[in-house]
């Protein structure tokens, strides 16, 4: 298991290194269901319209006012709540990773072939059914969070992440999927919560990875979503 | 089990030292920052959250309909950016050993570097950016000093200087070399990226170099004291 955290890793990085710039631009496909079981597949990358890129980067364009100039484009701005939630540490564990929108990349790349690999959207199914990252499933922090009272939902969970339960309900992680899991951003405690109960029952740290930027750090790069 | 159970502390831990940095966040960090008009003043640096702020509904409506944030949501508590910018975006890590931060870091790193002369926060973008907004307590020192030292010869020596590095013939002492905090404009900004790669080439050695990847962009969509009100 170990062995195979590294081989990942090191497979991830160096598939960021091979394929430099084009690796955004021209994106990954992914194949998805919805939770109407519905199967689509969709390109990911980094979407930049064409008027986009004629956008001078100057201060007056990028910084002036609150903070895209009027001028830009609608097509190449967004704006964010930026006062919510408490915001969290680069890393919540030795043992977790850290992911940027890269790392989120070559993971959906990888995981088109390795079943072994899940990218969990941790929010309830209603921020998830209107936006998320295409390629992700949906595993609700409160399930894990309030395992207690979502005991049927949470049993559930752990069956797809392989985690095998045991008659005497003791549990077994030799066959755990790599997981890679997000919120709405880095002020979001979802994912965390999420992380903190799958620590708690004793899921391998090194099988956990944290994409700390989530849902407002993945648009504010231009990365395709589900939503059009 | 151990292994869980020292795991599990860690992890405690890790949180426990989370709730030190939250408590930065609320309370602040206060610093002297020189402009680039070489006055010093003297900020707080905090999460700054105006009252109206508080009551917004964590809701999928108010924060990803429209174009993100809801016309609901008061314009103090939102701020608009430029998501097309920059020709790629940079990975999490520019090195194994070259650390990366987020918020609770820098502003640790704030906070520490005021009673340790070792450690310096670098806004490695040009001089009008940094005279326009720029996260208190940060020098500017523009990358191209460092990536180009035959155009900028006297910028060059004086930044190896205030870096702490001693030129002995042609080779480096970086024994008294500071910790350095690099930052530029967001995780699209190759500017200290590239100030990085310069100055693990000089062999400055990594694990005194961190970087802050999300920049301004971060900084500010987290809404972050900058030195313009």
């Amino acid at each position: 298991m170990f062995y195979r955290t590294i081989f990942v890793s090191f497979l991830l990085t160096s598939f960021i290194f091979a394929e430099k710039s084009n690796f955004q631009s021209e994106g990954v496909s992914v194949q998805m269901v919805d939770t109407l079981g519905h199967v689509k597949h969709m390109v990911v990358k980094r979407d930049i319209p064409d008027e986009c890129k004629k956008v001078p980067i100057n201060n007056t364009m990028v910084w002036t006012g609150n903070y895209a100039n009027a001028k830009v484009p609608e097509a190449c701005k967004s704006t964010y709540v930026h006062t919510t939630g408490n915001l969290l540490p680069m890393h919540l564990h030795e043992e977790i990773d850290t992911y940027g929108e890269l790392e989120i990349l070559a993971f959906i790349k990888h995981m088109q072939k390795d079943d072994s690999m899940l990218l969990i959207d941790g929010r309830k199914q209603e921020w998830y059914d209107y936006r998320t990252i295409p390629g992700a499933i949906n595993l609700p922090f409160h399930h894990f969070k309030e395992r207690k009272s979502f005991e049927f939902e949470f049993e559930h969970a752990l069956r797809i992440l392989g985690v095998k339960i045991n008659e005497d309900d003791t549990l077994e992680f030799d066959n755990v999927k790599t997981i890679a899991i997000f919120c709405n951003g880095p002020w979001c405690s979802q994912s965390v919560a999420m992380i903190q109960a799958l620590l708690d029952i004793g899921y391998p740290a090194e099988q956990m990875k944290w994409y700390r930027g989530g849902m407002q750090t993945w648009l504010a790069a231009g990365m395709t979503t589900t939503r059009k | 089990m151990y292994k869980f159970i020292f795991l599990s502390s860690l992890f405690t831990l890790l949180i426990h030292s989370n709730e030190v940095h939250l408590s930065l966040l609320t309370n602040g960090v206060e610093t002297d920052h020189i402009d680039h008009n070489g006055e010093r003043q003297r900020i707080t640096v905090k999460r700054e959250i105006a009252p109206e702020c508080k009551k917004i509904h964590i809701s999928n409506d108010m924060f990803w309909k429209e174009q993100y944030a809801s016309h609901e949501v008061s314009q103090a508590c939102k701020s608009t950016f430029v998501t097309s910018a920059g020709k790629k975006i940079f990975p999490m890590k520019l090195h194994k050993d070259v650390e990366t931060y987020g918020e609770l870091e820098v502003i640790t790193f704030i906070q520490e570097m005021q009673a340790d002369p070792s450690m310096l926060f670098i806004d490695t973008r040009d001089e009008e950016w940094y005279g326009y907004r720029t996260i208190p307590g940060a020098d500017n020192i523009h990358y191209i000093y460092i990536t180009m030292p035959k155009v900028f010869e006297k910028e060059y020596k004086d930044t190896l200087k205030k870096f702490g590095i001693v030129r002995k013939g042609k080779t480096f002492d970086f024994s008294n070399a500071k910790t350095l905090l690099l930052f530029c404009n967001g995780a699209w900004c190759s500017q200290s990226p590239k100030m990085v790669k310069a100055l693990l080439a000089l062999g400055y050695p990594p694990e005194k170099i961190k970087w802050y990847r999300g920049g301004m962009d971060d900084w500010l969509g987290l809404s972050m004291t900058t030195t313009k009100i």
